[in-house]
């Protein structure tokens, strides 16, 4: 899905999959943390969207 | 070809006068004389509709689905493509083995009937090959009850020239590329040929005619048709046969075999070459769990 989603022209950086389970506390905070600092620079997403 | 016809028909009269079957599903000649499309024959005295030329590209398979419940057997002629929908629609377990007949009829590849459009019919020697034909690797049927005719030479295709269109789409800058698609699926109208059509897009109830969970709205915006183009190739990854029938029935010109050739050619790549109904017992990759299967996710 992120290779699909890198072929259409979206970084693949905003897409992440993970496989979690419910009792990975810890596991979960810390891709959540990190995936939330390396989209940040990456600014609003634009595409995908519909201008109104 | 015109022996090939001749076979046909006979085959469907044999068929047809023995009461094995209610129905020959197979081409004739259309309005124009670039088209065959697909007959439904019932009788004996209409088998003589019956053709095998250079433009019957339809995929028959699909067909199976809309005599789910009849009762009685069906008969239809499958070309090398063709039949790989034959095993994946028995792979799906949407069709029963015993509940029709497969004959299967070597292809040594059809015409564009679009490309020929502009053409007078004299002219006709000089059409290309369907770009699906051109690197088709699988012109002789994989599965059929009865083979008519002789099987024809596979082409050798590799995979620089399989996946041209991906690759050259891969080289762009994502911006380019999220432009092309967007110019492309702007232009769709969301008629849902291309599923209709599809072999692999076989489940009775297709999400995106749910209203309820609206897992996709219905508005045709520029948004919902990407997502629909990428749910869709998702849906079918792993299972798409190549049969090129979504982009060729698509009123807007769409190149949506690009997007099923990029997940194969990562499927190839992720879990092993793999190529879609090719036989009943080697299970879709995605569609079966491996403890070798890559784990990027974890």
């Amino acid at each position: 899905m992120q290779r699909l989603l890198e072929f259409v022209g979206i970084d693949p950086q905003r897409f992440q999959a993970r496989w979690i389970s419910g009792s990975e506390a810890a596991k979960f905070a810390e891709t959540i943390t990190n995936l939330t600092e390396q989209i940040k620079p990456l600014g609003p997403n634009r595409k995908l969207r519909d201008d109104v | 070809m015109m022996d090939l016809t001749q076979k046909m028909r006979d085959k469907a009269r044999e068929l047809l006068e023995k009461e094995e079957v209610k129905y020959v599903i197979g081409w004739e000649k259309g309005t124009f004389w670039y088209q065959s499309p697909p007959v439904f024959i019932s009788r004996p005295e209409d088998v003589d509709k019956l053709v095998w030329d250079q433009f019957c590209i339809n995929n028959l398979s699909k067909y199976l689905l809309d005599f789910k419940h009849l009762e009685g057997k069906i008969a239809l002629f499958v070309k090398g493509c063709d039949s790989r929908g034959i095993n994946r629609l028995l792979q799906d377990q949407q069709v029963q083995r015993d509940a029709f007949i497969v004959i299967g009829v070597p292809c040594p590849g059809m015409k564009d009937p679009e490309k020929a459009k502009g053409l007078s019919e004299d002219k006709a020697d000089q059409l290309q090959l369907a770009e699906k034909c051109a690197t088709c690797t699988t012109p002789n049927p994989v599965i059929y009850d009865e083979l008519l005719g002789d099987e024809v030479a596979a082409a050798q295709v590799d995979d620089v020239e399989r996946f041209a269109r991906v690759n050259e789409l891969e080289q762009k800058d994502p911006d380019e590329k999220y432009d092309f698609w967007k110019r492309q699926y702007d232009k769709c109208i969301r008629c849902f040929a291309c599923r209709n059509v599809c072999p692999a897009c076989n489940c009775r109830e297709c999400v995106f005619d749910q209203a309820e969970p609206e897992w996709l709205g219905k508005r045709v915006v520029s948004s919902e048709n990407q997502f629909f183009a990428l749910t869709r190739a998702m849906h079918v990854a792993g299972r798409c046969i190549e049969c090129g029938e979504c982009e060729r029935v698509c009123p807007m010109g769409i190149p949506i075999m690009s997007l099923n050739r990029k997940i194969i050619k990562d499927i190839n790549n992720l879990f092993g070459s793999y190529d879609a109904g090719m036989n009943l017992e080697d299970q879709p990759p995605l569609g079966k769990y491996d403890v070798n299967d890559p784990e990027e996710f974890m």
